[in-house]
């Protein structure tokens, strides 16, 4: 059994391990030969209405995250580093781990740029014991994809975690993707480590193979998360979680005043040149302080270094501030409302015959309300998850006049 | 910046969800001069006519008033008792029409919520709107063909609340994420707006301000209807 080890020195224990109660499920280079076809169990009608529900309600319960209201960091530079070694050609994560990574990478960068539109990406890969930057911080998630694309994939000797560099200024993040469980480095990793945290970069890694104690340390001590995936949905969600923005250590921390400019847009009707490209477009966006036009936001001013940016992007990292509550579970004792409060949906009546019945009735023990704490109203499975991925705002909160932000 | 997908592609067999959002502040209401009571028989007739359109379009009504928000259509009751049928008009609209008024009634006749919320010049359109993106979540996800396409009509006339910003903004992220249009026609208020007109541009709605003749809201809103379900329109962020 794998642990987490977050800032808060906590253990959590992963749940695949509580919900896979009937099976075994260890990592995923154990087993031998899967068999996905027997997950799915018809129940006495032939139906598979019960083990929906039940793959539901496990979804939800990997949903429990952290809402509490903390300072964390929102302009974050991220450096992605990915291992490249030959350990990665093994096949237990289908189709290789190699692909499995680049694939989830392009997925995890567009979550990131979605969720933190105002921080910047960076991609090196790490083979033969050097370290190749393939592309510097950006803005721009479509650059960072199409490197990743057209990437030639040799690999070859074994990474080095001491090589890869980090620039040193903003809200410092690297993640490291490892399938290998050797290092090679040149000089004394303690003292990268201890680099690291004078430096106060944040490094978290994802393990492939098995847990290895020196990246272990090097988590801890940073502050960041070491996780090693079971399987490949674990996998993707270890790497997710490195999306919200971290809490902000509160002894580092100093309050700045971070200068940022909101240029105007533009349509010209005859084409002028860009700064960024150099190439001829008929609109943009005129940097605030030097009236240079740029094309895209956001991004750094190529002329005057400032940071441009439009209210949106910032507005779009708000509700990492004011998280939505978790929504708790309403027993039947309780469960008097008819109909789901946000999108009209009839719960389920209780049912008459609760005894002596077998093992069928697990789903429907659970009446399919969900009770948000501030406002009481309850909800459907279907609105939780909706409310807690995507809007993240209570519309009971929203249209209760007790509860504003 | 990006350009999204179609957000409404050609297709006939498409259905057309609806979901209205009205604004029902009384005090400001009350202010302009062009009353609710003849705004509703106007939406009303616009409602129908969307309906008309094709079979298999729908609608759904929100209220937005001072310190709540409610659902005015569909409202799942277990009463069977409206089995009467009325000859000279479409079952349809005639269902629609009275559920609407006999729930908006009701919401004014609650003044206690009303009474006791500060912030009596706005509405709550940021709870409206996240029930609306809750509903269409719902309707989405029980349409097995994938034919249905929704959008987002928000009538308003009262000014922004900055309570209200980020939840706002959350529920425009999420509407660009689902590629839902948010429509917005302000009835009266000579202030423009802001947060409902990044809104309409962010998401790629198409917005109407300040009617000059307010009597003409229900051609505006039938171009704004029939210019969003045959028009193939991409949208630009």
């Amino acid at each position: 059994m794998t642990k987490i080890v977050n800032s808060k020195e906590e253990l959590i224990d992963i749940d695949d391990e509580a919900q896979n109660a009937n099976q075994q499920i260890g990592y995923a280079w154990e087993e031998e030969y899967k068999r996905s076809w027997d997950v799915l169990q018809e129940d006495e009608d032939g139906g598979l209405k019960h083990t929906v529900e039940h793959l539901q309600n496990r979804k939800r319960k990997r949903l429990e995250r952290d809402t509490s209201i903390i300072k964390r960091g929102i302009i974050r530079h991220m450096f992605l580093i990915i291992d490249l070694s030959e350990a990665m050609l093994e096949k237990d994560l289908r189709p290789s781990r190699l692909d499995l990574t680049l694939s989830y990478a392009e997925q995890f960068i567009l979550e990131f740029f979605d969720q933190n539109p105002i921080s910047q990406l960076g991609v090196i890969v790490s083979k033969s014991g050097v370290a190749e930057k393939l592309m510097g911080l950006t803005g721009n998630p479509m650059d960072n994809i199409n490197v990743l694309k057209k990437r030639n994939i040799d690999t070859d000797g074994e990474p080095s975690l001491q090589n890869a560099h980090v620039p040193a200024h903003g809200s410092r993040e690297i993640l490291i993707i490892m399938g290998s469980l050797t290092s090679c480095d040149p000089g004394d990793i303690n003292e990268t480590i201890d680099n690291l945290v004078t430096e106060n970069i944040r490094v978290s890694i994802v393990g492939l193979a098995a847990e290895v104690q020196i990246c272990k340390i090097m988590c801890k001590k940073t502050k960041g998360t070491y996780g090693v995936v079971l399987n490949e949905a674990h996998f993707k969600d270890l790497l997710f979680e490195i999306i919200p923005p971290p809490p902000v250590s509160i002894v580092k921390s100093k309050s700045e005043l971070v200068v940022m400019g909101f240029p105007r847009g533009v349509t010209e009707s005859v084409p002028s040149f860009c700064a960024c490209h150099s190439k001829p477009v008929s609109g943009g966006y005129l940097c605030a302080r030097c009236n240079s036009k740029i094309c895209d936001l956001p991004t750094d001013c190529p002329i005057c270094e400032l940071t441009l940016v439009s209210s949106p992007h910032l507005a779009r990292s708000y509700h990492h501030l004011f998280p939505v509550a978790n929504f708790e579970e309403v027993p039947w004792s309780s469960a008097l409302t008819t109909h789901c409060f946000s999108c009209q949906m009839p719960f389920p009546t209780q049912p008459q015959v609760m005894k002596g019945r077998s093992s069928n009735i697990t789903s429907i023990d659970s009446s399919g309300r969900y009770n948000c704490p501030k406002c009481k109203k309850h909800f459907c499975i279907e609105c939780d998850t909706f409310i807690h991925e995507v809007i993240h705002n209570c519309p009971g909160c929203l249209s209760s006049s007790e509860n504003s932000i | 910046m990006s350009v999204l997908k179609d957000t409404s592609t050609v297709n006939e067999e498409d259905a057309n969800l609806l979901v209205l959002i009205i604004d029902t502040n009384p005090i400001v209401w009350n202010k302009s001069n062009f009353p609710l009571k003849e705004a509703l028989r106007h939406i009303l007739v616009f409602i129908n006519a969307h309906l008309a359109l094709k079979h298999d379009n729908d609608v759904a009504i929100i209220a937005s008033h001072v310190g709540v928000s409610k659902f005015l259509y569909p409202i799942p009751t277990h009463e069977n008792s409206d089995k009467t049928i009325f000859p000279n008009m479409y079952q349809k609209f005639r269902v629609i029409d009275e559920k609407v008024i006999a729930n908006m009634s009701a919401l004014f006749e609650d003044v206690d919520t009303p009474n006791n919320y500060p912030d009596k010049a706005s509405s709550m359109v940021a709870g409206a709107l996240s029930m609306a993106l809750c509903y269409i979540n719902r309707i989405t996800k029980a349409d097995e063909i994938g034919h249905v396409k929704s959008r987002i009509l928000i009538i308003s006339v009262s000014p922004d609340s900055p309570y209200q910003y980020i939840s706002i903004m959350n529920c425009i992220f999420s509407a660009q994420k689902l590629c839902i249009p948010i429509d917005v026609c302000k009835v009266h208020g000579t202030d423009t707006p802001v947060f409902l007109q990044q809104a309409s541009h962010i998401t790629g709605g198409k917005s109407v301000w300040t009617l000059e003749r307010p009597v003409s809201v229900i051609k505006r809103l039938s171009m704004l209807d029939m210019y969003a379900q045959f028009v193939c329109q991409v949208s630009l962020i």
